[in-house]
């Protein structure tokens, strides 16, 4: 006959935090195109080109890399930045390093607070890249979660 | 010729180095006086057409000299100024004009915001902050406007009224009934039927065949100004709205042109294309750019009576229509303030004898005329209805959709959280009386140029009879079109505008920094002006249920302008700047279908270039549709699958019909340029979509001939 043995509720709990820790803790995969910053026909020869970045949320860490290329000037500097909505430009929330040429590559890590974990989730942070053309963003990547993507 | 130009540009130059041309200018100048002359010649000819003979801006098109002008390239530079000009315009021939010319209409456009002129030749590298030699004080005679005499005597002679005489041969009267049940092979109006359906029950050609789809005949259009024509089809005839205001009828199965009228104004203007006739009884209707209507006799393309819709600068582009012996036509051209606000008009289709008017614009002390923050009527722009209506001949009702107010951003147009009735609504009017039945309001108080202008699609599932339309913001609705209560809802694409839409309601709620928007701040906005949805039409599919829609993926910044409350003012007066919308992959066309009866996606595909013209869809299960890059295209109707495509010479904009004659079918569709926003927004997105400046065209496909 067989005997079952119920195993303590406290070990159960363990076991499954153990288990399960790796799932609910399991990073959070985002990314998006390096599109041309908003421009007008006059500026839009300063805006070109393209390039992908990927970011990945680990609890309130978030890990940014990118590489972009076909700039027509130097690239300058990269920040993280948080807009209202998708498509909505805002501010920068901290600031990412880029290689200072047309082709090169973005990366960075940034704490998030729980409102900037949410504007996440909600598509509204953008890693913006300047160039010596366009200081004021020659391109932009909005972060979306990458099953939506 | 040349000495009537010379003496132009003297007394131009003489008139701009006149003591009163010097109020308020400022730094010494850096063109040349002689330039301003020829300045001015230059821009008669390539941009007053759009932005007015005193600048004052219409349409799409900025207001290029005083306060708003200011504020937009103040703080930039002239080689900016230069360098944009000659890389956009003139629209459609972007970019054309000799290096010289685009200097001359910089030094003429710095004029005219009160720059003084010097002795060095401004040239593309003069680089100086437009704002430390010009201060926005527009000179007098600017605000008057200039006469077009150096541009008339340019161009060469033209000719108008009928050039071409002869008579269609048996041609058929339509009835009040025809234009109720058409004959399967006609395409009688606008979107072929009241319901606006844009589709055609002929089913000669299949998915299995469209692929054997061969060129039968094409016809060269006009070039200059905007073409987004419908051709209307009869009895075997092709009733034909080129540019320039003028009628063609062509033998459709041969592409023999019958007869001629150029009534028109030739075309100035890269904007407002006529974009449909009309036909009832012996009678052709067109209601042209200049805003006014004709009646030509059908068999010969004689003109019977004409009349005045409204004065200059107005203007007609939607397309008229005929409801009981009366024409019913809209207006656009209503962005500046004047004493004539925005209507919808109906006149007696054998007379003209004008019957009703109907202002879009709610005027003070009338139904609604509260809703403009207390503003005079003569400061209530907009509300332009520049898409035809439909009708249901059992309610005895006309659909219309209206427009946004003007200025583009409630900050420039200071009426804020103003609702602004009867913009950005659908209309229930009595075709017989004018009077409205009822209105529903899609988006109150709109600033962003989000028009909720388009088709109202008239399409019933049992005793439900319902209205569907789709705006510039991409949400596609449904209201019950006896009562005006809204149905439902669904965000056809990805939208920033609303933080909320109510589902039971449709109440929409606007992103905070819209509702607490200034002038002069940036403001996003997905999808931007070109749509979403714009004029590119819908299809629905009556066999399938399912209604198609080609939509347009790209957002803007625009920041709104100060606008001085005074007559001849408002405009747009916004700037934009252009981006694609994020999670596209720079796929700025979108073709998707909804089953109309539970609003759910039936399929949706995307490509790179948008979309220039409507859908048309058939009872063979196909549908056809045209894009920027010049592809013209046939696809499953039930799966979206592209089953035929072919390279056209331009832009395939316009709206596509089919029709048939002795039997067989046919597909027309028109190649075209000036096709407002959704032409526009892609020019700048594209650079690498290569397109001529010339190339407005008509093509008729058909399958091979049996044998």
């Amino acid at each position: 006959m067989m005997t079952r043995i119920r195993a303590p509720r406290a070990a159960t709990c363990l076991i499954s935090a153990i288990l399960f820790a790796p799932l609910s803790a399991a990073a959070q995969q985002f990314g998006g195109d390096l599109d041309p910053a908003p421009h007008d026909i006059s500026t839009r020869d300063n805006v070109v080109g393209n390039g992908t970045v990927h970011a990945t949320l680990s609890g309130d860490a978030l890990h940014i890399s990118g590489n972009f290329s076909g700039l027509s000037s130097p690239a300058t500097t990269a920040h993280l930045k948080m807009g209202a909505a998708m498509g909505v430009p805002g501010t920068a929330i901290s600031e990412l390093t880029a290689t200072r040429a047309a082709d090169g590559e973005i990366s960075g890590d940034v704490a998030l607070d729980q409102n900037e974990i949410a504007a996440l989730n909600k598509g509204a942070l953008y890693v913006e890249l300047d160039s010596a053309k366009a200081p004021d963003g020659n391109s932009w990547a909005w972060l979306e979660n990458a099953e939506g993507h | 010729m040349r000495s009537t130009r010379a003496l132009v540009m003297s007394i131009t130059a003489l008139m701009f180095l006149a003591p009163g041309y010097a109020n308020g200018q400022r730094a010494s100048g850096v063109f040349a006086s002689e330039q301003i002359s020829v300045g001015q010649s230059e821009y008669l000819e390539n941009c007053a057409g759009c932005h007015g003979n005193n600048l004052s801006g219409g349409n799409d098109s900025p207001a290029l000299a005083g306060k708003g002008f200011m504020q937009s390239w103040g703080p930039r530079t002239t080689k900016a100024l230069y360098q944009f000009i000659s890389t956009a315009m003139p629209v459609g021939n972007e970019g054309n004009l000799s290096s010289g010319a685009y200097a001359d209409i910089t030094a003429f456009l710095l004029a005219a915001n009160g720059a003084k002129p010097g002795s060095q030749i401004l040239t593309g590298s003069t680089d100086v902050r437009i704002g430390s030699v010009a201060d926005g004080e527009v000179p007098a005679d600017v605000q008057k406007g200039f006469q077009p005499a150096g541009a008339a005597a340019s161009r060469p002679p033209e000719r108008h009224g009928l050039t071409v005489a002869a008579m269609v041969p048996r041609y058929t009267p339509v009835t009040d009934e025809m234009l109720v049940h058409p004959a399967e092979g006609d395409w009688l109006m606008y979107r072929r039927n009241y319901q606006g359906w844009s589709y055609s029950p002929l089913a000669q050609i299949t998915p299995s065949n469209v692929g054997a789809l061969q060129l039968k005949w094409s016809w060269a259009m006009n070039e200059g100004g905007a073409s987004e024509v419908t051709p209307i089809v009869h009895d075997g005839v092709m009733f034909l709205s080129n540019t320039s205001n003028t009628v063609q009828a062509l033998n459709a199965k041969t592409g023999e042109l019958i007869w001629e009228n150029r009534i028109g104004p030739v075309a100035t203007v890269a904007y407002g294309g006529t974009r449909s006739l009309a036909l009832y009884r012996d009678k052709v209707y067109v209601a042209t750019t200049d805003a006014k209507l004709y009646a030509l006799d059908a068999p010969t393309g004689r003109v019977v009576w004409h009349v005045e819709i409204a004065p200059p600068p107005k203007g007609e582009t939607g397309g008229v229509m005929v409801i009981h012996g009366k024409v019913l036509v809209g207006m656009m051209g209503c962005d500046n303030y004047s004493t004539v606000n925005c209507h919808i008009s109906a006149y007696d289709a054998q007379t003209g004898k004008p019957d009703w008017v109907f202002y879009t614009t709610a005027r003070e002390g009338t139904p609604g005329g509260d809703t403009w923050n207390s503003l005079p009527d003569t400061m209530r722009a907009g509300t332009d209805t520049w898409i035809a209506g439909t009708y249901d001949p059992e309610l005895n009702t006309t659909y219309w959709g209206v427009a946004q107010a003007k200025p583009w951003m409630r900050a420039s147009r200071q009426t804020y959280g103003a609702s602004v009735l009867y913009s950005n609504a659908t209309l229930a009017l009595d075709p017989d009386t004018g009077k409205l039945k009822w209105y529903y309001q899609h988006i109150p108080g709109e600033s962003l140029d989000l028009d909720e202008v388009f088709e109202r699609v008239l399409i019933d599932h049992g005793s439900q009879k319902t209205l569907m339309t789709i705006g510039k913001d991409g949400v596609l609705w449904k209201l019950d079109r006896v009562s005006g209560k809204f149905l439902g809802e669904k965000e056809t694409l990805f939208q920033n505008i609303f933080s909320k839409i109510d589902a039971k309601t449709g109440e929409v709620t606007y992103r905070p920094d819209i509702v607490n928007q200034k002038t002069n701040e940036w403001i996003a906005s997905c999808p931007g002006p070109e749509g979403g949805h714009d004029w590119q039409s819908t299809s629905y599919n009556q066999p399938s249920d399912l209604l198609i829609i080609p939509l347009s993926q790209s957002c803007i910044l625009m920041r709104g302008h100060d606008v001085d409350l005074k007559l001849g003012s408002g405009g747009t007066a916004a700037s934009e700047l252009f981006y694609f919308m994020p999670g596209t992959h720079r796929n700025m066309g979108k073709l998707v279908a909804y089953n109309t009866k539970d609003m759910t996606e039936a399929w949706s595909f995307q490509q790179h270039a948008p979309f220039l013209t409507a859908v048309v869809s058939t009872g063979g299960g196909v549908a056809f549709i045209g894009d920027f890059d010049r592809m013209f295209k046939a696809l499953d109707v039930k799966t979206g699958r592209i089953l035929w495509q072919t390279r056209l010479g331009n832009t395939v904009q316009g709206y596509p019909v089919s029709f048939s004659v002795d039997g067989k079918q046919y597909i027309a569709v028109t190649t075209g340029l000036g096709g407002g926003s959704p032409e526009q927004k892609p020019t700048t997105l594209l650079p690498e979509v290569h397109r001529a400046s010339t190339g407005q065209q008509l093509y008729v496909f058909a399958l091979p001939d049996a044998g």
